[in-house]
């Protein structure tokens, strides 16, 4: 400790020495020093002036929140702590758990109380949390999936998101430079529980909740998560560099490039966004030169004047990229490289290219300048919405080992932010989730299935532990967050998922389906269309599917080419593709495919019911939209085994992939739902739920509508589920 | 050492030379360009890059921190503090870098000082000439010859207190002159410069130790343990105007140069 301090003692006394001793002439020593002694003054400067503004104004601030900020009652919480763990399973957890793998949870359990936390229909991330955000179910936040329909071109969009281009341009050359922003506008609906906290001057930090982009403005911070695009404008594209030309063919999710190998060297270049500035819409491109040393199992790869050092089996660090748009104007983003191979073949993957939260190309946090607070203060970040590259090694582009490191390096991140957080936030929300949970779940639920059709040609051995490993590094992550609140009885904490996890090893078309039973008919009179239902004759088609949730009927009016009657004829329609495929059974195993098939009245009775689809099939077990139907393509086989590495999922039956729920303050009540965690939060903090939340906080005895999450499942139905 | 200065003060000269006929705040303009080029690159090499980005990165984050809670004083000063904390490590960063370079600018400098700081006498203008010499030299021993050109206006004025003699010189014709100073039977010269050109200048030639070689490098320096200790001479201010604004030639180098490593840090890639 002395000798720290006599360092730093010597340091300051050297400094002073320089600068007050030394003849003005001689002190300037430089430009680099030039710059030193400017910024270091410019900081003070810049200090000191926002120190006195913040004097200024504190006392101003403070009677204008008096005057206008409603206040809640007092009550004895200060600060609540939402961990949110995607996908994390409570039958895993109680297997974990009895096992004795999860102390911290098991202490967080005994303390207060671990549960099931109901999720909503469709169980999916982007559906459940925006009822965690809101309170409300999907036909009140109009979220039902991934994709939304147009119904004119039956052609997908972004069910969360719209982006638009910009709507007025000045043409110069071959430049056509905007005039305005182009339009990023939230599509879901409702607003979030952490608005309502904001208005009565709670502070929030929301970090990496899924439906959050573009982030809306609140008392608060936050940072956008699942749907941010990555700098292409899509939701994450890898591209795969290799010398094999046996491996170049279509992929989805990304793209794959032949390389030609020169001698020690591979060149490239990396695939950047259309160029929005000029009128051919160039893509954008930066080079990359790698230079590989064999005999040191070594590639330098040269880009952007970086010489970055890497071996096989290894990721970079983020690498800043800007890709030049012209007229001064530049796009950054960041990529990592892993290398696959450097034998007889070069192989090389490259990161889908993330938005740089640095110099963010559109908003992806609230204020926009959090987001550089966060890349500066703790470094650069994924901020890609999906950004464990899943089709990356579905694709198999990159293998397991590099997906979970992949996978970890971005947690990594994520667990830097929210320990960070939880020393700025004293009093207020906070709430973090983390995709990791979730990914490993969806790519590695396989090896705990035997026969799995996704490991028929790999060992089923040799991964077969990791999902026991996530969930006691969870529970390690968890301990020192518990750690961190031990001695604080005024902080609430709360782990909780959107839902939990079931095998996915066939895949049913529902198109195929359709086509079979003659819902779906083709122009060439075959049984099979392309994606996005190329070749599909519409004047004879009932109804279709795409995305990974339902059915939609062709109705007259509301469809492009409409051919269905809406009212009795839609209704009878529905009737009867509900009854028929309700006893769909697999012809492979016997077995009934459906627990149920609803329809959109049923579940859902709010605004927005009619952007659903018009029926839900409840999957069982092992049973899911197979990956054709869900880009809109019919097959020749109803149902398939699902052979990609994807192998765990949770959109089916909702009743039987509940999330967790652990609290450290006694639930007063079972039974919990998703959509109850708003209202329950906000009764921490003493304030009554607005009259539009379906959610009752679980914290009261006397909300006998408790956790209702869908007209589907009244809690008496529920427990019956649960046993 | 002397040869070492005598060759940096040559190429001094010469690259002087280039912008002889043009106004002096053109070399002075092309000079701190390429010192400031050279320095930032010197910079990035002896300097802690990343600890550098590091702390540049942290002070910019903490500055943010104040405007993301503009409602939590205890969250700004906190964050204030820990701006002030990084500004003072990026500072530390600084030293070893600015230690480093901390010789070779201080000789460019000197080399811009004798040749800046001061101009040539005008025809016309008067002078002392000051010689100090050792304390057993008789005073009266002392004296001065002036070539023509320069015209010695007083006797011989002894400080005896001081063992000085000071001469009044005027200068009559423009050239560079050597008057001979004679201390019983040692003999020294001193440079003399009339005229308008832009060139070195030695306001005083003293016994030689490490100091003098290098801060004085215009002439070369008495011979140790001659009874002569310092011969000095006084020249006018140079005054440097551009655009009717007079300023110091060491503002015109700290702006040029900084400007120049600014504008070029991003291609050379360095963190300053």
């Amino acid at each position: 400790m002395f000798s720290r301090h006599f360092r730093t003692l010597a340091w300051v006394f050297a400094l002073t020495a320089i600068f007050f001793c030394a003849d003005p002439a001689e002190a300037y020593i430089g430009p680099g020093a030039g710059f030193a002694f400017l910024s270091s003054f410019m900081v003070l400067f810049v200090t000191f002036i926002l120190a006195f503004v913040s004097i200024l104004l504190w006392p101003i601030r403070f009677v204008w929140k008096l005057i206008f900020k409603k206040r809640p009652p007092k009550t004895d919480v200060d600060r609540v702590i939402v961990v949110g763990l995607d996908g994390f399973d409570p039958n895993q957890c109680r297997k974990f758990m009895a096992e004795g793998k999860l102390p911290h949870f098991q202490k967080l359990a005994d303390q207060g109380t671990f549960d099931e936390l109901q999720t909503v229909f469709p169980a999916m991330s982007p559906v459940a949390w925006s009822s965690f955000a809101t309170g409300v179910d999907p036909s009140r936040h109009n979220q039902f999936d991934f994709l939304n329909r147009d119904p004119r071109t039956y052609l997908p969009d972004l069910a969360s998101v719209y982006i638009g281009n910009v709507s007025r341009v000045l043409n110069l050359g071959k430049y056509k430079l905007p005039l305005g922003k182009p339009v990023i506008r939230l599509l879901r609906k409702s607003q979030p529980f952490w608005k309502i906290l904001g208005e009565y001057g709670i502070f929030s930090h929301i970090l990496r909740v899924p439906i959050t982009f573009p982030p809306e403005k609140h008392n608060g911070l936050l940072l956008s998560a699942m749907c941010v695009p990555d700098i292409k404008g899509s939701q994450g594209t890898f591209t795969y560099y290799t010398t094999d030309e046996s491996e170049v063919g279509e992929a989805t999710g990304g793209v794959r490039r032949v390389v030609k190998r020169n001698g020690n060297t591979v060149e490239g270049d990396i695939l950047g966004p259309s160029n929005s500035m000029t009128k051919d819409e160039e893509e954008l491109t930066v080079p990359f030169k790698i230079t590989i040393d064999d005999a040191k199992a070594l590639a330098t790869i040269d880009y952007n004047g970086e010489k970055i050092p890497l071996k096989q089996g290894e990721y970079s660090e983020w690498i800043r990229t800007p890709f030049n748009a012209g007229m001064g104007v530049k796009v950054w983003g960041l990529v990592r490289f892993y290398i696959m191979e450097m034998g007889e073949h070069f192989k090389l993957y490259v990161s889908p290219i993330q938005i740089d939260p640095e110099k963010p190309a559109m908003p992806i946090s609230h204020p926009t300048f959090y987001s550089m607070y966060l890349s500066k203060l703790l470094g650069s970040f994924a901020t890609l919405g999906f950004c464990e590259d899943t089709w990356g090694l579905n694709e198999r582009v990159i293998d397991e080992d590099a997906f979970l490191k992949q996978t970890w390096i971005t947690h990594e991140e994520r667990e830097r932010m929210l320990f960070h957080s939880m020393t700025q936030v004293k009093k207020g929300f906070l709430v973090c989730c983390f995709d990791g949970t979730d990914r490993v779940q969806h790519m590695f639920q396989r090896y705990l299935m035997q026969g799995h059709p996704a490991n028929a040609k790999l060992d089923e051995s040799a991964y077969s532990d990791e999902i026991e490993k996530l969930y006691i590094r969870m529970d390690e992550m968890m301990g020192r967050v518990m750690d961190k609140v031990k001695d604080d009885s005024k902080t609430v904490l709360m782990v909780m998922s959107d839902h939990g996890f079931a095998h996915f090893s066939r895949g049913v078309n529902l198109n195929s389906w359709l086509v079979e039973n003659g819902y779906m008919v083709m122009k060439d009179g075959g049984r099979t269309c392309k994606d996005w239902f190329r070749g599909v004759d519409w004047e004879k088609t009932k109804a279709y599917s795409f995305g990974l949730v339902g059915i939609y009927l062709n109705i007259k009016g509301r469809e492009g080419q409409g051919i269905v009657e809406p009212g009795e004829e839609a209704a009878a329609l529905r009737q009867e593709i509900k009854e028929k495929l309700g006893a769909l059974v697999d012809p492979k195993t016997g077995a009934k495919v459906m627990n149920d098939v609803f329809k959109t009245e049923e579940i859902y009775t709010g605004p927005y019911a009619q952007n659903g689809p018009d029926l839900l099939p409840a999957f069982d077990e092992h049973y899911r939209q197979s990956w054709e139907a869900a880009v809109g393509k019919a097959e020749p086989e109803v149902i398939i085994d699902n052979v990609k590495a994807w192998s765990g999922d949770h959109c089916l039956d909702w009743r039987i992939v509940p999330g967790v729920l652990f609290s450290s303050r006694k639930l007063a009540r079972k039974n919990p739902g998703i959509m109850d965690m708003s209202a329950s939060i906000l009764d921490l903090f003493g304030i009554q739920r607005p009259g539009y939340m379906l959610g009752r906080s679980f914290f009261r005895e006397d909300s006998s509508d408790a956790g209702q999450t869908q007209k589907q499942s009244p809690p008496e139905e529920r427990e019956v589920a649960n046993a | 050492m002397w040869p070492i200065v005598q060759a940096f003060t040559k190429f001094f000269d010469l690259a002087i030379a280039l912008f002889q006929s043009m106004h002096p705040i053109v070399g002075l303009t092309v000079i701190s360009v390429l010192t400031g080029a050279v320095m930032l690159v010197v910079w990035k090499f002896t300097s802690n890059q990343d600890a550098i980005a590091r702390s540049k990165s942290k002070i910019a984050a903490y500055i943010l921190e104040i405007r993301l809670f503009p409602d939590d004083m205890r969250a700004q000063f906190a964050a204030q503090g820990r701006a002030l904390g990084a500004n003072f490590r990026y500072m530390t960063y600084a030293i070893p870098p600015m230690l480093i370079v901390l010789l070779p600018v201080v000789a460019i400098l000197v080399q811009l000082d004798v040749r800046y700081q001061r101009r040539p006498l005008e025809p016309g203008e008067v002078t002392l000439l000051k010689v100090k010499v050792a304390e057993e030299v008789d005073l009266a021993s002392v004296t001065l010859d002036a070539p023509a050109g320069i015209f010695v206006e007083t006797p011989a004025m002894r400080v005896v207190a001081e063992d000085e003699v000071d001469w009044r010189l005027r200068a009559d014709t423009p050239g560079e002159y050597d008057v001979k100073v004679t201390a019983g039977a040692t003999v020294e010269t001193k440079r003399i410069v009339v005229g308008e050109r832009l060139t070195k200048l030695a306001e005083f030639r003293e016994q030689s130790n490490f100091l003098t070689i290098w801060m004085a490098p215009a002439e070369k320096p008495l011979p140790k343990g001659s009874p002569i200790h310092e011969i000095r001479l006084t020249y006018p201010e140079r005054e440097m105007k551009l655009a009717g604004i007079s300023m110091h030639w060491l503002l015109v180098f700290f702006v040029v140069s900084v400007l120049f490593g600014f504008a070029i840090k991003g291609i050379v890639g360095v963190e300053v």
